[in-house]
């Protein structure tokens, strides 16, 4: 009992365990923080995958050529329980040119001919439009589309009798794919409105026979009429994808019904052959899973291939789920996941060793009281577990503390980061790890300051040791940031580009000047902390926490009107060490570029669990050392001294 | 109750070796103590007092001789039973008070009764030995500081606090290292006045001490002088 008595009168009278508590508390947050975002981002690739190919997918195996009497099957397969509905589509590569007046582009793309309301009903794909009502009303071009008939309507419905009316068939870009679409700061995109509706879309493919032959002489190119842009959100589909109507590209690429003559009977009647399509895409009935499906169109097909025979159904067919799909990109994104999740936890270890080196502090201060304890007669277990409980304690609230802070941050990681980019004008240079190391030696630094403070109480002395220790912390930092970044160049296309511009000499110039300029400030900045708290903890009386609070307020808000100074004023701008940065980092999540729409994020209740138990068994770990030197102290060696 | 051999030594060496240098502090000292008996060693300072107390208490370990407790070898015991056996019997009255700093009078006394018991075993016992502690520091004067902590405590009120911390677990045999030598006459006197009134309750004690006048209140003096304990 007097071990927990100890442990909460201990954390209650000390400075030195709210340090401990702030580091488990930030790499709790850290870890939940990159997990979610990880798996926010597995989840996009997923819903983005699902909304582009369906919950399943029938293909033939290695061939392009396709597959007939598809009508028949989709009639199958859409009678299965398990499928809510099928529908066809011929996948092609083609290349598309666009051209308005006298400049064009042309780029390769990924053609896919759709049925348009047979694709709604699986993939829910008119909700990737891009053109809906409001918008096209935003940018002002509703008096060009015919009335009534507005380009949200014809995109959602490929098979729109425009056909006649219009110089070609409707075809639905990528919203990257167009050149004239300029996407803004905010994410959103300009139509370029004058040029859109100008714009002449050429389609150029290439057929192949049901044989499997590639007719070279005749490439097929087709001139169609945009009709909607769509945004799957993953930049993959969006610049390089085109949907056509099915029947177009089932003629442009000579996959509809024709007859054959008879290779052994030149003379007789001709064979006909049917019309194809390159795969099936089904959808999963409410509540059945992409696996559960997969079985019942495989088993759907077999039955159908050995019930009617004179159909040749082919038996080199593929029934994929959208994962099976998808996994390539899935797996690297796990992976990625993994990666990340390792070096954060690594990181996580300076924890570990810091509740540690806390403690034996602690242990070492409490000797006397630790013999005293032995003398009266707690036992070497009942000593080590004080320290132990004590772990468990810091733990536990900092892994608390830190799933609530990690749950706010990612509730408003979006708004977060604008504030950043736009507020602050701040980069998210040298990325999240050098950046995480940098808040541990933060918190180390601070450490660093609080005891000092216990020990010594000249303040300004603090302030100094602080500063050169922030100053040497903080150089490590960039050095580190700057090492790595500089290891992953080639992946950093502005820094690449960066650094072959300036040259390696001005390029170390900026280095060491960075280093050195942000080192400096960082230091001032963690010894005035430092002092603050000493001044705070002369004139407030009040509980340690609330003092702490108190000082790093005052120095939070010091800092920020500095900074505003600094930006507002004719002072020299060099004076931030944000505009070294902006010289030679990377702006990670620059909104007018996207991979993702958003900075995605899903908070996963069993990861966090996780995250939470490792973050209480590695502050019992990092205990374990102190308790066991406390289990060692030697009441009489301990008690010999006043 | 006839008096019989509570604590008893026989030919404790303890031997202090730094380098070279071999300090041998007991040199065969010899003791019985009889339950109820108030005992006190005299000794300059540096003779071994404190020392030959905590080999007394089983606190410390004697190069030589054996140290029994109701005919047991204390130095048998190991771990937790050694642990056990000073939480029960044995109570401390340490030369500099060693109060915890964190804890208030209420709980410093209780401290080592909690000490004794384990997590699940205390709740039962709590209640009573709350009691128990209240009605011995009303008996110290000290009822309306039980909720002050040591620093806000002076010297006298201190070593009151350890003497109760020290007989809450209604020990066997009390050992009180100098339990005067930081007070004023004052404080000290009221201090022997306790420890007589402990004496006419029956309780066992050994006092160490380096002045004639405390070392006098008790039934017996022994002095400490080159390592051997004599008899005046
Ligand atoms: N751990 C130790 N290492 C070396 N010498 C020691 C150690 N403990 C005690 N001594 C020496 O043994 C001698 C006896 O020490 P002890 O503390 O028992 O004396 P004491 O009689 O209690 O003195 P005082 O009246 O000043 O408290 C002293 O000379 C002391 O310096
Ligand atoms: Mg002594």
């Amino acid at each position: 009992m007097y071990k927990l008595l100890l442990t909460f009168r201990y954390l209650r009278r000390k400075l030195i365990p709210w340090f401990a508590l702030a580091a488990v508390t930030l790499c709790t947050a850290m870890v939940i923080i990159v997990m979610s975002v990880m798996g926010g981002f597995l989840d996009l690739v997923r819903d983005a995958g699902q909304s582009l190919i369906g919950d399943v997918t029938v293909r033939s195996w290695a061939d392009i050529r396709g597959f007939g009497h598809y009508e028949v099957l989709i009639e199958k397969i859409e009678k299965l329980p398990e499928a809510a509905a099928a529908t066809p589509i011929i996948e092609a590569y083609g290349v598309v040119n666009v051209s308005v007046g006298e400049s064009s582009r042309t780029v390769p793309v990924m053609v896919k001919g759709i049925d348009g309301p047979g694709q709604q009903r699986v993939t829910g794909y008119a909700d990737t439009l891009y053109w809906t009502d409001e918008r096209v009303a935003e940018n002002d071009v509703g008096s060009i589309v015919p009335p009534g008939e507005n380009l949200y309507e014809a995109g959602s419905n490929l098979r729109n009798p425009w056909e006649a009316m219009r110089p070609g068939p409707a075809i639905v870009p990528g919203i990257e794919v167009s050149p004239f679409n300029y996407r803004q700061d905010d994410g959103t995109y300009d139509m370029g409105r004058s040029t859109m509706l100008a714009s002449q879309w050429t389609l150029t493919v290439q057929p192949i026979s049901a044989k499997g032959a590639i007719d070279t002489i005749g490439a097929e190119t087709r001139i169609f009429t945009l009709v909607n842009e769509f945004k799957s959100g993953l930049f993959e589909a969006d610049s390089r994808q085109v949907f056509i109507p099915f029947e177009i590209a089932q003629r442009m690429m000579t996959m509809d019904a024709a007859e054959m003559d008879d290779p052994n009977d030149p003379n007789g009647d001709p064979i006909p052959v049917p019309a194809r399509c390159t795969e099936i895409q089904v959808r999963a009935a409410e509540g059945v899973t992409p696996d559960e499906l997969q079985e019942a169109v495989a088993n759907c097909y077999l039955k159908l291939a050995l019930e009617r025979p004179e159909l040749k159904l082919s038996l080199d067919m593929l029934v994929l789920t959208w994962l099976d799909r998808q996994s390539t990109l899935i797996t690297a994104v796990e992976n990625e996941k993994g990666l990340l999740t390792m070096l954060f936890a690594i990181i996580s270890a300076v924890a570990v060793v810091m509740v540690g080196v806390i403690f034996y502090m602690i242990v070492l201060q409490k000797t006397r009281d630790i013999g005293v304890l032995r003398a009266i007669g707690a036992s070497r277990a009942g000593v080590a577990s004080i320290f132990l409980v004590y772990g468990a304690a810091i733990g536990l609230i900092g892994a608390g503390v830190g799933t609530g802070i990690a749950y706010l941050f990612m509730r408003n990681i979006n708004p977060i980061h604008t504030w950043l980019g736009d507020g602050l004008g701040a980069f998210c240079y040298y990325f999240g790890l050098p950046l995480g190391v940098g808040v541990l030696f933060m918190v180390i630094g601070l450490i660093y300051v609080g005891v000092q403070t216990l020990y010594d109480q000249v303040w300004w002395r603090n302030w100094l040791a602080v500063a050169v220790v922030g100053f040497v912390l903080i150089g490590a930092i960039r050095v580190a940031g700057i090492g790595w970044i500089y290891l992953w160049h080639e992946n950093f296309p502005d820094f690449h580009r960066a650094a072959a511009e300036k040259g390696p000499l001005v390029w170390s110039g900026i280095m060491l000047i960075d280093v050195a300029w942000g080192g400096l400030l960082g230091g001032v900045a963690l010894g005035a902390i430092g002092g603050l708290y000493m001044v705070v903890a002369q004139h407030v009386r009040a509980a340690t926490g609330v003092r702490l609070l108190i000082a790093g307020g005052i120095g939070l808000l010091a800092a920020v009107l500095v900074r505003l100074a600094i930006l507002n004023t004719s002072a020299p701008k060099w004076l931030s060490p944000i505009v070294w940065n902006e010289k030679i980092s990377i702006q990670i999540w620059d909104r007018r570029v996207y991979f993702f729409e958003e900075i995605p994020s899903r908070i996963d209740g069993r990861e966090v669990i996780a995250v939470v138990i490792v973050a209480v068994a590695a502050s019992i770990v990092g205990a374990l050392i102190p308790a066991i030197s406390a289990a060692r102290v030697d009441p009489v060696e301990s008690l010999r001294y006043e | 109750m006839p008096a019989v051999d509570l604590l008893t030594t026989d030919g404790l060496h303890k031997h202090y070796r730094m380098g070279s240098e071999d300090l041998h502090v007991l040199r065969g000292v010899t003791l019985k103590v009889k339950t109820g008996e108030w005992l006190a060693v005299l000794g300059g300072s540096g003779s071994g007092k404190s020392t030959l107390l905590h080999l007394l208490g089983g606190l410390d370990q004697p190069d030589e001789g054996t140290v029994r407790f109701r005919g047991h070898d204390v130095f048998e015991l190991r771990g937790g039973a050694a642990d056990r056996f000073r939480n029960e019997n044995v109570g401390f009255v340490f030369q500099f008070y060693h109060l915890l700093p964190e804890l208030n009078v209420l709980e410093n006394t209780l401290i080592s009764a909690m000490a004794g018991r384990g997590m699940l075993g205390w709740p039962a016992v709590r209640g009573k030995l709350r009691q128990r502690a209240r009605a011995l520091l009303d008996r110290l004067g000290l009822s309306p500081r039980l909720n002050h902590r040591p620093n806000q405590l002076s010297g006298g009120e201190r070593q009151r606090v350890a003497i109760a911390r020290a007989m809450i677990n209604e020990p066997e045999i009390l050992l009180a290292d100098e339990p005067t030598g930081n007070l004023d006459r004052q404080n000290g006197k009221q201090i022997l006045e306790l420890f007589a009134q402990l004496h006419r309750e029956g309780q066992t004690t050994v006092m160490v001490s380096h002045d004639l006048h405390v070392a006098e209140q008790a039934d017996r003096v022994l002095t400490l002088e080159n390592g051997r304990l004599i008899e005046k």
